[in-house]
């Protein structure tokens, strides 16, 4: 099973080296995004180290992680959806398919690239405020952080799959991703700490997977905290990733089966 | 036939696509293939024969009906069925990753069959002479043309050396040369030597002649002729296989309209 995912990597590596003036973009945007949101917070740091107090005081290094890690969550909800509406348009879809593979391994060979990429944009995105706005992560926990990243990417790799299904049977107009996307952005804390929305906001903000993907991130990298200080946040994404991953493959597997029934699977 | 011989076996196979108004695509078609023949599927555009590969392939279920490769259904042991055939799809781009070029399109798929990478080179090394393709495999396959394109996709359904090629119009973007490799590299090769099993569509009917040892034609998702390459020798004693086709294809036009 390695080397099959090996295969995948390689062949997405290939495929992203084949263009490299968007690989060049991707990193120009990581350094503009982080340096937008250094300016933001020279502006109004000191009015909102109030609402900051739990992860930190200070704004940039708050959504410098808000926006670096919700990387992963675009990874997850894009790239599964993004590789199968390619592969329908290529016409690859079909030749994978018509080879042993199963369908874990080919979901899980298909979106490891985009989630290795992702990981590389992270890793960016701090090695540029280390390196140009003095991001310090002097009271950092990287163990319960480590674990934070691990179940952050389970997450939103199940989720994921839910997103592809949709793709596979529906073709265009993700409801899934949409909806995430669109309720993390407002509620999920990605720009701002959920504390500051109105009663009814954070109920659902309680049930997003952002919302406590970096609230565990945060809190262990920006405020030294263990594992028992982000324990409802980490079973929350363990809770999730249990019932979503069988879910997607579920979904996956039914889609699938559907367009292989009505002849769809090539359609695009 | 016996059993035994058998690679192929459809009975009375029958494919409604859900969203076609009820119009059946594949109407209780029944034949089989022995083992090392080679089957072409003849008809007009739209009458099945891509259905009918796709439902071998494991690519499309059938409504009713039941296939099976070597005894076993695509359906309910696809891992295994998948590892005996050979499929090339009548695709333009024959389902390969353009910004990759055929080599690295080739060793993605060989993954699949957990093919040892010497045997891989050796089989890749083989095929790219006889196919002609040995200084186009380093290029980026969006830069290649359709015939090249689709001399690698016969290529990748060769890697595993499957028992059973499938193959939808093969000789559809190929010029006379590559028409004449191919046809060779199926009559002498494959099946005479390596005693694949062959089922291929195409609407060369020339060609068509020269490799089937079975020819099928279809129209409208119905069998309406099925002959041996002896029952077809007799038949076409004063005639063309054009002439035989078109004949037998209006004549079901015209008993379905009279």
């Amino acid at each position: 099973m390695l080397k099959t995912l090996q295969a995948f990597l390689l062949r997405d590596f290939y495929q992203t080296i084949s263009y490299r003036f968007a690989f060049l973009l991707d990193i120009a945007s990581v350094f503009f995004n982080a340096a937008t949101f250094y300016f933001v917070a020279q502006l109004f740091d000191a009015g909102v180290s109030g609402h900051l107090a739990s992860y930190g005081g200070q704004y940039f290094p708050f959504v410098l992680i808000g926006i670096a890690f919700s990387t992963f969550q675009t990874a997850g909800l894009t790239s599964f959806s993004q590789n199968i509406r390619s592969e329908q348009y290529m016409g690859t879809l079909e030749s994978v398919l018509a080879t042993p593979v199963t369908i874990p391994v080919y979901l899980a060979g298909s979106s490891l690239w985009d989630f290795l990429y992702a990981t590389g944009e992270v890793v960016f995105y701090f090695v540029v405020g280390f390196a140009l706005f003095g991001l310090t992560l002097g009271n950092a926990n990287f163990f319960a952080g480590a674990v934070s990243v691990l179940l952050t990417l389970t997450t939103f790799m199940g989720l994921g799959m839910v997103a592809a299904a949709f793709i596979l049977r529906f073709k265009r107009g993700n409801p899934v991703t949409w909806v995430l996307v669109t309720a993390s952005e407002l509620m999920g804390g990605v720009y701002f700490p959920p504390d500051i929305l109105p009663d009814w906001m954070k109920s659902i903000s309680n049930w997003i997977p952002m919302t406590h993907a970096l609230k565990a991130l945060r809190q262990s990298l920006l405020s030294n905290a263990g594992f028992g200080d982000i324990q409802p946040h980490l079973l929350f994404l363990l809770g999730f990733s249990v019932v979503i991953w069988p879910v997607g493959i579920f979904a996956f597997k039914f889609a699938l089966k559907r367009s292989q029934i009505d002849g769809s699977l090539s359609h695009y | 036939m016996e059993e035994a011989a058998v690679a192929v076996h459809v009975e009375n196979l029958s494919k409604v696509y859900p969203k076609n108004q009820g119009k059946k695509a594949l109407d209780q078609i029944s034949f089989q293939v022995p083992i090392g023949k080679t089957l072409v599927l003849l008809g007009p555009n739209g009458s099945g024969k891509t259905t009918l590969l796709k439902i071998l392939a494991g690519l499309i279920q059938p409504s009713s009906g039941s296939v099976t490769i070597f005894g076993h259904s695509p359906k309910d042991d696809p891992g295994l069925t998948r590892s005996q055939i050979g499929w090339m799809p009548a695709d333009e781009k024959s389902g390969f990753y353009g910004r990759l070029t055929g080599m690295q399109n080739l060793n993605f798929f060989s993954t699949f069959y957990k093919i040892d990478p010497k045997s891989r080179d050796r089989q890749i090394g083989n095929l790219a002479l006889q196919l002609d393709l040995t200084h186009e495999l380093e290029k980026m396959v969006l830069k290649l043309s359709s015939g090249t394109i689709q001399k690698i996709g016969l290529l990748r359904s060769l890697l595993h050396n499957p028992p059973i090629l499938l193959l939808d119009e093969p000789f559809r973007h190929l010029d006379p040369h590559g028409v004449q490799r191919l046809r060779r590299l199926l009559k002498d090769h494959v099946t005479r030597i390596q005693k694949k099993t062959v089922v291929l569509s195409t609407h060369l009917l020339e060609e068509a002649r020269k490799v089937a040892d079975i020819i099928i034609i279809l129209k409208n998702g119905q069998m309406i002729s099925q002959l041996s390459s002896h029952e077809l020798k007799q038949t076409l004693q004063d005639s063309t296989l054009e002439e035989f086709y078109l004949k037998t294809v209006d004549r079901e036009a015209k008993e379905q309209y009279a």
